[in-house]
C-alpha cells in the first residue's frame, strides 16, 4: 500500500502549496506526473485441471472445462437434478457450449452425484 | 494446480478443450486430484481459509500467484475470481490495489496491453466517431477524482440460504478506492450524442470464448452517462490500475454495483434504443422490490436490471467464534457503506436487535466511500455475545433485520452478526 498512499498524500500537499504561493490559481492537476506504462503479465491458467472421479466423469471433463475451471462447478451448493439440467441448458443456449445432446444426461448424472 | 501458461499454450489448450476431449480419458488418473487446485501450491501451503459458507464447500486456498496481487482468496482460477480477505478491510478505509478483488466472466483477457497503441473507440448514434489514445484521455480533459466503493452484485452470495448457484463469494467481493480519471460526459461530448440517444453501451478488451457467444457488455441510460459523475478512471489509489482490475481504463459508476464498472474499457457505443444484449436483459436481473427481496420458491415477479447499491456494514476486527475477555468492554469496529448515498449512522446491537447503541463514525471520505465505525460494547461474565451492526444511509434507508433473498444471489444487505465467546482466555 506504500505506493498508492504516498501518491495520495503528496498531491493534496502540492496543491495546497501551489494554492498558497499562487494566490487564486487553480489547484495542481491531479496526479500530474502519472504516466501509464504498458503491461505484460501471465495470468495463471489451469487447463489441465480435471474433475474429481465420479460417474460419467469423462463427459464433464470433455464438455465443461473450456470456459472455466472445474471449481466453478465443484464449489456450488448441492443442487437438485432439475437445477443442474437448467444449468447445463444455460451453458448450451446462452454461452454456446458445443455439447452433443446425447451427452447431457451423462453430464447431469455426474453433476447430481456431487456431494456438496 | 496453478500454471503460468504462455499465451500460445493457452490458446492451444482452449482449442483442444473445445474440440472435445483431446485430453483423453487415458491422462486422467495421472493428473492431480481436483482438491489440489483449491489448496494452494507449496509457497503458500497451509493457507486455507474457511469462509463460513453454510451448506456448501466453505474452504478456499489463499494465493499470491496472480499479477499485481498479494494474498487473495482463490475462488476460481479461470477466469479469475479473487476475493479480498476480510483482514484487508480492517486496516483503513481504502482497499489497497494488491488486495482489491478480481472478477471476470470470460477467460479471453489480454495479458499484454500496449499503452502507446491502445485506443478507446466511441461510435454508434454520435455526431462523429472518434478514437482516443491514452495520451489524449490523460491530457485532453479535465481530471476529477473521488473515493468510491466497488461491490460485486453477487457479493456474499455464498451466504445465501437457501443457496443459489453462481460464484460462492464471502463478503470480500468489494473494495474501496480513490479513482482518478475524466468525466464520461466530457468524453461523450467530444463525439457528440445525436438527438434520440437512449443508452450508452460499454465493452472492454475481454472477449467471449466463441464469437457468437455473448461478449460482456453493459449499458447506462444516456442521462446517467451524461451526469458528470460517471468517470473513465485511469488511476486507482494514485497509480495505474492493475491489469486484473481493468488496466488501462475502467468505467466508475459511483453508487452502482460493479457489473457496470466495465474493465479494460475500449468501446463506447451510443444506442438510439434500449440495449437488449444478454448481460442487460437476462443476466443481473433482480426482483423489482426493496432490497431485491423475494420469498424463496416464488417465481413470477417483475424484474429489473440491478442498479443502485443499498446500505451495508460489517464488523472487521472480530472473527466468528473468537474468544474475548469477559466482563470488560470490547472494541467493535468495522466498515459501512451507504450504497448510493452517504452513511448517516451505524448502530450496534448485542441482543439480536432488541436494543441498539450508536457507534462513532470515522473520517468522511465522501458519500460513496466506506466509512469506519467504532464502539466499545459491554461483555458479559460468560456466554456468547452476538454482535450485529446496522447502517442507515443519508436517505434514511436502514439495513433490514431479516436477510433479503433472491434467486440470483444479488444485493445481500441484511444486518450481519458475528458471535464471539466471553471468557476462557482472550
Ligand atoms: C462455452 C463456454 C462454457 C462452457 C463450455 C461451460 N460453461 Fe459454465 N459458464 C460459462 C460462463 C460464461 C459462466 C458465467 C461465468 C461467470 O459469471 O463468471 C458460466 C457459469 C457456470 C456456473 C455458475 C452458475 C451460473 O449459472 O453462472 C456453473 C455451475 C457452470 N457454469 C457449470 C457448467 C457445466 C456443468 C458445464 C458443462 C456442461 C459448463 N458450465 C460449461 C460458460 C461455459
Amino acid at each position: 500500500m506504500t505506493g498508492p498512499k504516498s501518491g495520495l498524500i503528496a498531491l493534496p500537499a502540492l496543491a495546497v502549496m501551489l494554492f498558497v504561493l499562487g494566490g487564486a490559481s487553480p489547484p495542481a492537476k491531479l496526479l500530474r506526473n502519472l504516466k501509464l506504462t504498458s503491461v505484460s503479465v501471465d495470468v495463471p491458467q489451469d487447463f489441465e485441471q480435471l474433475f474429481p472421479e465420479g460417474p460419467d466423469v469423462e463427459s464433464v471433463n470433455t464438455n465443461c472445462r473450456a470456459c472455466h475451471s472445474p471449481s466453478m462447478v465443484m464449489v456450488q451448493p448441492r443442487l437438485s437434478k432439475a437445477v443442474w439440467e437448467k444449468e447445463v441448458a444455460k451453458m448450451i443456449t446462452t454461452y454456446h457450449a458445443p455439447i452433443p445432446e446425447g451427452e447431457v444426461p451423462k453430464i447431469v448424472n455426474y453433476l447430481s452425484s456431487i456431494k456438496n | 494446480m496453478i500454471r503460468h501458461d504462455a499465451k500460445s499454450d493457452s490458446r492451444l489448450s482452449r482449442r483442444k478443450l473445445l474440440a472435445g476431449g483431446a485430453i483423453g480419458a487415458a491422462g486422467i488418473t495421472a493428473l492431480p486430484a481436483f482438491a489440489k487446485s483449491l489448496v494452494a501450491r507449496p509457497p503458500v501451503a497451509n493457507s486455507v481459509v474457511d469462509l463460513g459458507l453454510p451448506n456448501r464447500p466453505s474452504q478456499r486456498a489463499l494465493t499470491s500467484e496472480f499479477p499485481g496481487k498479494r494474498e487473495m482468496i482463490l475462488q476460481r482460477i479461470r477466469p479469475p475470481l479473487l476475493e479480498t480477505p476480510l483482514s484487508a478491510f480492517n486496516q483503513g478505509v481504502i482497499t489497497p490495489n494488491d488486495r482489491f478483488y478480481v472478477r471476470w466472466h470470460w477467460n479471453e483477457i489480454p495479458g499484454q496491453i500496449d499503452a502507446a497503441t491502445f485506443r478507446l473507440k466511441l461510435h454508434g448514434h454520435v455526431e462523429r466517431e472518434i478514437e482516443l489514445s491514452l495520451d489524449q484521455i490523460l491530457h485532453g480533459f479535465e481530471r476529477i477524482e473521488y473515493t468510491a466503493v466497488n461491490q460485486c452484485s453477487g457479493n456474499s452470495r455464498g451466504l445465501f440460504v437457501p443457496p443459489v448457484p453462481g460464484a460462492q463469494w464471502g463478503h470480500g467481493a468489494m473494495g474501496n478506492a480513490r479513482w482518478t480519471g475524466v468525466r464520461l460526459r466530457d468524453v461523450l461530448a467530444r463525439a457528440g450524442l445525436k438527438p434520440g440517444a437512449v443508452d450508452v453501451r460499454f465493452a472492454g478488451l475481454d472477449e467471449a470464448l466463441l464469437p457468437d457467444a455473448p461478449k460482456f457488455r453493459k449499458s447506462l441510460a444516456a442521462e446517467h452517462a451524461m451526469d458528470g459523475e460517471v468517470l473513465i478512471a485511469f488511476a486507482m489509489n494514485g497509480v495505474q490500475l492493475p491489469l486484473l482490475n481493468g488496466f488501462p481504463l475502467r468505467l466508475v459508476v459511483p453508487g452502482w454495483y460493479s457489473t457496470y464498472w466495465v474493465k479494460m474499457l475500449s468501446d463506447i457505443e451510443v444506442l438510439p434504443r434500449k440495449d437488449d444484449n444478454y448481460w442487460m436483459t437476462k443476466a443481473y436481473l433482480v426482483p423489482k422490490a426493496p432490497f431485491g427481496n423475494v420469498a424463496p420458491g416464488v417465481d413470477d415477479y417483475p424484474k429489473e436490471p440491478i442498479s443502485r447499491m443499498v446500505p451495508r456494514s460489517l464488523v472487521t476486527n472480530l472473527a466468528e467464534g473468537q474468544r474475548v475477555a469477559a466482563g470488560r468492554p470490547l472494541a467493535v469496529s468495522g466498515i459501512a457503506l451507504g450504497g448510493d448515498c452517504g452513511v448517516a449512522k451505524v448502530e450496534i446491537s448485542t441482543d439480536h436487535g432488541a436494543t441498539w447503541r450508536m457507534a462513532k463514525l470515522g473520517e468522511d471520505a465522501g458519500k460513496y466511500s466506506f466509512r469506519r465505525f467504532d464502539l466499545a460494547v459491554p461483555v458479559p461474565a460468560a456466554g456468547t455475545l452476538p454482535v450485529t451492526c446496522r447502517c442507515t444511509n443519508t436517505a434514511g434507508v436502514s439495513q433490514p433485520l431479516a436477510m433479503n433473498w433472491n434467486p440470483g444471489g444479488y444485493m445481500r444487505a441484511g444486518v450481519e452478526t458475528v458471535t464471539v465467546i466471553a471468557g476462557g482466555g482472550a
